[in-house]
């Protein structure tokens, strides 16, 4: 809304109303609150290799196992035929098995209580509703005791998810055989499919809607506005990340990373961070055209 | 604040985290049934465990007159406030005949807020002593809707469903407690709300949901104390932060 309104009032009033001393990078109306924004990538090439983009949620979370930031790390890793599954990994080396992006449904939650009674501190990757899960269970730990040894949530950008029957069908429709796929990618608005033969597929992400998880259609969180630190590649150069910092500890858990030379960064100017706002924006507004808009309560006393 | 225990048809796990609970939190029991009180409690809370013979008198005339002495009444755990597992056998064995006059004490009695569990966690119980302690509306607003009579609240039908949570009165009325206590099979397991993230399996207190990227909930374990259906990021709106 406040970007729709500073489109209206034209750019001299924009940097009149930035009252903290500047513009900031993105709108916390659409990306939630946040510290500081930042483009980033491993420094390790081999974890760059192993990741979607830059490879920063792995770099990251393998530099809070080595300081001993957190014990164990909650993360999907993939099974044959992409299929993901969730997984504790406490050795550093064991997350490279977990990077990458997998676009099927991973119930990393499902983990935690086994992960936070064995731990005394977890961190967690996940979507950003497996995010506003772990911050609800927080506040209301009715089934889930210790939740505060969550020390660390990572969340990865997200405008849907597939079920794996689903991705199944998808990549059918699009001719491609799942034990080829060689990599999988969301990427200026397209879904594509890198075949083993180096043959590219791709789709219009417009079309995925019809494959994708009906209870993605009334999500409204892009960037997991409830993690310590989001991550995601919308908006960043090719082979980095954007990294949205949110909480302190997440700061100095990014800049210890940075002086130790796991992370590299960028200026964001360098990247596109308009991107990250339009799809926050659309996640906020397609809701009103899903199906889930008509969608009543059931009630006794009321008739259908 | 000063708090009550009343003990009912409970195995008594409640009543334990409670106490856990309260000393962790620095709230002081002064009166429980559990420790042969009897009588009118002086307290700020009354909080109840377990559920009810309706048949015996004797222990719903303890109810009257303990929650009448009392101004704040909780139902502490899934028997108290929708009939748990003493209601629906676990494993689907057929009920014994006692189980037809068995009902969760808040049937019997005004409660104002409901904690769900079996039991509740010890964290959960001084999340909301806490909520209670600072008066905080909004984060008492769930505890306050679970444990009333929902059937008397009219959705607000012309509202379109414009997030990801919906308000806990609207999330509530689409459950019918009187076939499934507490909890709402139709969001925990249909494809309507589930974004599978896990958080029904691992909240669990009896193992009963695996997860095959949805939940898959296996009856034979299920004890109906909507534990599930609470922790589900998409049963109710929280607060943020």
């Amino acid at each position: 809304m406040r970007k729709i309104l500073r489109k209206l009032v034209g750019k001299e009033e924009e940097t009149e109303t930035g009252t903290d001393g500047g513009e900031r990078p993105l709108d916390p109306e659409l990306v939630g609150e946040y510290r500081t924004v930042l483009l980033t990538r491993a420094t390790d090439e081999r974890v760059r290799e192993a990741g979607q983009d830059g490879g920063t949620t792995t770099a990251l979370l393998a530099h809070a196992l080595d300081e001993g930031h957190v014990d164990a790390v909650v993360a999907a890793v993939k099974k044959n035929g992409w299929k993901p599954e969730p997984r504790i990994i406490t050795d550093p080396d064991e997350l490279i098995e977990a990077a990458g992006s997998k676009y099927s449904i991973s119930p990393n939650v499902s983990l935690l209580n086994e992960a936070l009674a064995a731990h005394e501190s977890v961190a967690i990757v996940g979507t950003p509703c497996q995010i506003t899960a772990v911050r609800k269970a927080q506040k209301y730990p009715y089934g889930l005791p210790d939740t505060d040894a969550v020390a660390l949530t990572v969340g990865i950008f997200c405008t849907e998810n597939f079920e794996y029957d689903n991705l199944l069908a998808l990549l059918k429709d699009m001719n491609v055989d799942i034990d080829d796929v060689e990599r999988m990618d969301i990427s200026k608005g397209k879904f594509i499919v890198l075949t083993k033969d180096g043959e590219e597929h791709t789709v219009p992400v417009k079309e995925l809607g019809r494959y994708s998880n009906e209870a993605c259609e009334y999500c409204t969180d892009f960037t997991a506005e409830e993690a310590d630190v989001s991550v995601g590649s919308v908006g960043a150069p090719d082979g980095w990340n954007v990294l949205i910092v949110r909480t302190e500890t997440a700061e100095e858990l990014v800049q210890s990373a940075v002086e130790n030379d796991v992370l590299e960064t960028k200026d964001p100017e360098e990247g596109n961070l308009n991107l990250v706002e339009k799809l926050s924006e659309d996640k906020k507004t397609r809701i009103q055209a899903s199906k889930c808009a008509t969608w009543r309560p059931y009630h006794p006393n009321v008739p259908l | 604040m000063k708090i009550a225990v009343l003990s009912l048809m409970a195995c008594g796990a409640c009543a334990r985290n409670l106490e856990e609970a309260c000393h962790e939190t620095g709230h002081e029991i002064v009166w429980s049934s559990l420790d042969g009180d009897t009588g009118k409690p002086d307290a700020d809370v009354l909080f109840i465990d377990g559920a009810v013979d309706f048949t015996d008198h004797e222990t719903l005339e303890k109810l009257q007159e303990t929650t009448s002495a009392v101004g704040t009444v909780v139902s502490l755990g899934s028997c108290a406030a929708t009939g748990g597992f003493e209601r629906h056998v676990i494993g689907m064995r057929d009920p014994d005949r006692y189980h037809f006059t068995v009902f969760p004490a808040a049937k019997f009695t005004d409660t104002d807020y409901a904690i769900t569990g079996c039991p509740p966690t010890t964290d959960a119980i001084a999340a909301f002593l806490q909520a209670l302690d600072e008066r905080d509306e909004e984060a008492l607003r769930p505890y306050k809707v679970l444990s009333g009579d929902y059937h008397a609240l009219k959705p607000d039908l012309p509202a379109p469903v414009t997030g990801p949570e919906l308000p806990v009165e609207d999330v509530l009325l689409t459950s019918n407690k009187d076939l499934c206590l507490g909890c709402d099979l139709d969001v925990i397991e249909k494809d309507l709300f589930c974004v599978g993230c896990g958080t029904c399996s691992t909240a669990c207190p009896a193992m009963a949901i695996v997860m095959d990227e949805k939940p898959v909930i296996r009856q034979e374990r299920c004890i109906r104390c909507g534990t599930c259906f609470a922790s589900c990021p998409r049963s109710f709106k929280t607060t943020r932060g």
